[in-house]
């Protein structure tokens, strides 16, 4: 991808699981996550609907670590199966979304918080 | 007939107390804390009798850069109209030391009362990066202490979440925009005349009177349509990146900001819906059923708008026009509905 997206904007979408709306953010020409624009709305859809499957009716959006030098970026679970949901998004200091892959090696943060089911 | 609205309880509100997630964090916070106090209440009622909808377009208030757009009224004001119109009576404190802040809100949690907070989210450790940003009225619920650590349910995230006196305190009294001086407040009581069915008349009727209201330009129907008025001449006051800008700010404020989709619309309709059963008024379901329909315009709107800041020229150009005209034909099929709401409250 060439075009940043805003980070708040895309990772809420996600969040709700809101196909439309995220894809009002993408460029048609752009490749995302290694695929093509249609591809990779395709591949959203399908984990929306994996999660939903199993109860999911939000993902939750975490900071994490993935790749050799430790980077820094975003992945997602599904809120009620905590499921994750394998996209990984980077983001800059503006805010704007500069990357995204599907990096297997992301781990999830350790909280500040505790998480209480 | 008024009737205490209060339902009794065996427990302390603390012991009551029920992390719920809801979309907006001040009606949020205050349904489930007046639910922890005996007054079991949706998101949906608290923020339709706290008169929350409304809309105002400001060009000479900037939020993040671009004119700022909201579709709610002032942080706080959800609140106050609520209790107020519920007859809930709240302690509601500010502080300038923060010591004596903290120290008073262990000293309710030792009464097994939760408290609720504004908080500045650009301090909430547990929020992440990309969500924190300057805003010092985001509502939370503190409901106990494990140890030294806060339990706190922000009723936008799905747990409730464990942080430190010091982070409570840095949310709490962290400077910033709309400072919030540690502002704490908790139920001490409840109005035994008030009934529900006059509140959620009076909270529709102040709505509604805010909406058709003209006397700000900015705000309700008027700033709407001079939105659309506004959007219209876009392309020929603004760069096509100033343009962008300006119009994902306003998909932002819309769907994003705490507002359950739709500028709050859908969060409305169902507050309608409920309070239909409740008043047994068969109208007042009809009328929700409009606000879905309006409510599916607006996000028709954030659609259009979101693409349109995609192009470029003409398509740009024809983009701008055609989203003025979807927020004028909004802002009629809005005042028709507001006006058939005060004939039926």
């Amino acid at each position: 991808m060439t075009t940043p997206i805003p980070a708040d904007m895309l990772l809420f979408f996600i969040i709700r699981m809101d196909l439309p709306m995220i894809a009002t953010l993408l460029d048609e020409s752009e490749t995302y996550a290694g695929m093509d624009h249609d591809s990779f709305l395709r591949f959203l859809e399908e984990g929306f609907e994996r999660h939903r499957a199993i109860g999911d009716n939000t993902i939750l959006a975490l900071q994490g670590k993935f790749g050799p030098e430790n980077q820094a970026g975003y992945s997602f679970m599904g809120n009620k199966s905590l499921r994750p949901f394998e996209l990984v998004l980077v983001a800059d200091e503006q805010k704007m979304i500069v990357d995204m892959n599907t990096d297997p090696s992301f781990v999830f943060d350790e909280n500040s918080f505790v998480i209480r089911k | 007939m008024s009737t205490k609205i209060q339902s009794p309880t065996q427990h302390t509100p603390m012991e009551a107390y029920q992390h719920q997630v809801h979309h907006h964090c001040e009606s949020g916070a205050v349904a489930n804390l007046f639910t922890s106090y005996g007054l079991p209440l949706s998101e949906e009622m608290v923020f339709g009798i706290g008169a929350g909808l409304y809309f105002a377009h400001v060009t000479f208030l900037k939020t993040m850069g671009a004119p700022t757009t909201t579709f709610r009224f002032f942080p706080g004001q959800v609140f106050k109209t609520a209790a107020k119109t519920l007859g809930v009576q709240c302690t509601v404190r500010t502080y300038k030391d923060a010591q004596k802040g903290m120290n008073d809100l262990d000293a309710l949690l030792a009464e097994q009362k939760p408290a609720g907070l504004f908080t500045n989210m650009l301090h909430l450790a547990y929020l992440p990066d990309i969500f924190k940003f300057e805003f010092s009225a985001h509502n939370v619920v503190v409901y106990g202490k494990d140890g030294e650590d806060y339990l706190v349910s922000d009723s936008i995230i799905e747990f409730p979440v464990k942080i430190s006196r010091d982070a409570l305190a840095k949310a709490r009294f962290g400077k910033g925009f709309l400072g919030s001086k540690g502002r704490m407040y908790h139920v001490t009581d409840f109005n035994p005349k008030v009934s529900l069915a006059a509140a959620i008349r009076t909270g529709i009727r102040k709505m509604c009177k805010r909406m058709l209201s003209k006397v700000y330009p900015w705000g309700g129907l008027r700033g709407m349509r001079r939105l659309a008025k506004g959007i219209g001449k876009y392309p020929q006051k603004f760069s096509e990146a100033q343009v962008a800008f300006y119009l994902t700010n306003i998909v932002r404020m819309q769907e994003i900001v705490g507002t359950g989709g739709s500028g709050f619309r859908l969060i409305y309709a169902r507050f309608l819906e409920e309070a239909a059963a409740k008043l047994d008024n068969p109208e007042l379901k009809q009328l929700a059923e409009e606000l879905r329909a309006i409510a599916a315009d607006w996000r028709n709107f954030a659609l259009k708008a979101g693409k349109t800041a995609k192009t470029k020229d003409e398509a740009m150009r024809s983009g701008c026009a055609q989203l003025s005209d979807m927020l004028a034909a909004i802002a009629d099929k809005e005042e028709q509905l507001y006006l058939k709401l005060l004939k039926t409250v």
